[in-house]
């Protein structure tokens, strides 16, 4: 049951950050929209309607994750999108990542893995159910 | 694009898709891991519901991401796990640990260095 879990929490968040960077590069060249119907048609642009499968089928694993309830053992791995992105946006889209929003970014992965690990004892006794 | 406007598209958009995700967990119940497992779950009107939020929240996504960095703006989707906790404990009566509060507010301070960051 835990190796299913891990498996569907890594595939959501690998599938995340690639469906962030599809959707980002498919915007570059679609360019600059405001809200409005724009919104839709850029979603027909292919990159970002690729990004949007993408995270689509992030979002089903992330289903069935939470569907788990193993909510303490979840949030932790999620963690792991943050830095993908982050590199992902320094190496292919070539951002400037200043030190602040490095450090921005190291800040919010601690508090991420607080939330995960502060299950509540609801949690745990589902926990142990689903064991 | 105006750095205020900016943060409403993507706090609208982090936060449709925190409701969205408070949808789900109520109707995410899964017997079995297998395709017809899957394919049951998702016609789950909850489910439904949720998807069609999820949807909306991408969409004011795109415009947030065709007027900002990448890494400027992803940070901020961590906000998702400080409403997604509220609203637990709002809607499916969860309770909030000291910790979680914690971790909330680690969150809180790394979103407020990044969107210092441009």
């Amino acid at each position: 049951m835990k190796k299913d879990l891990l498996i569907l929490v890594l595939t959501s968040n690998f599938l995340g950050a690639i469906a962030q960077l599809s959707l980002k590069t498919g915007m570059k060249i679609y360019g600059q929209i405001n809200f409005g119907p724009d919104m839709i048609l850029a979603a027909l642009q292919p990159y970002v309607f690729l990004g949007l499968l993408t995270y689509f089928l992030s979002a089903i694993s992330w289903i069935l994750a939470l569907s788990k309830a193993e909510v303490s053992y979840v949030y932790p791995f999620a963690s792991i999108s943050y830095v993908m992105v982050t590199i992902l946006s320094w190496l292919i889209l070539n951002e400037n990542i200043g030190l602040l929003r490095l450090l921005g970014v190291f800040v919010i992965i601690t508090g991420v893995y607080f939330v995960g690990k502060s299950a509540t004892s609801k949690e745990i006794k589902q926990e142990k159910k689903s064991k | 694009m105006d750095q205020a406007l900016l943060l409403a598209y993507i706090l609208s958009s982090v936060t449709i898709n925190g409701f969205a995700q408070i949808v789900w967990k109520k109707g995410a119940k899964i017997e079995k891991l297998s395709i017809k497992g899957i394919i049951k779950m998702l016609l789950n009107k909850k489910i439904i519901i949720g998807l069609a939020m999820y949807f909306i929240s991408a969409l004011l996504w795109i415009l947030v991401l065709s007027n900002t960095e990448l890494s400027y703006a992803f940070p901020f989707i961590s906000l998702g796990y400080i409403l997604v906790a509220i609203l637990s404990k709002l809607v499916l009566k969860e309770e909030i640990t000291p910790k979680r509060v914690l971790g909330m507010v680690i969150i809180t301070a790394g979103v407020i260095m990044v969107g210092c960051s441009l």
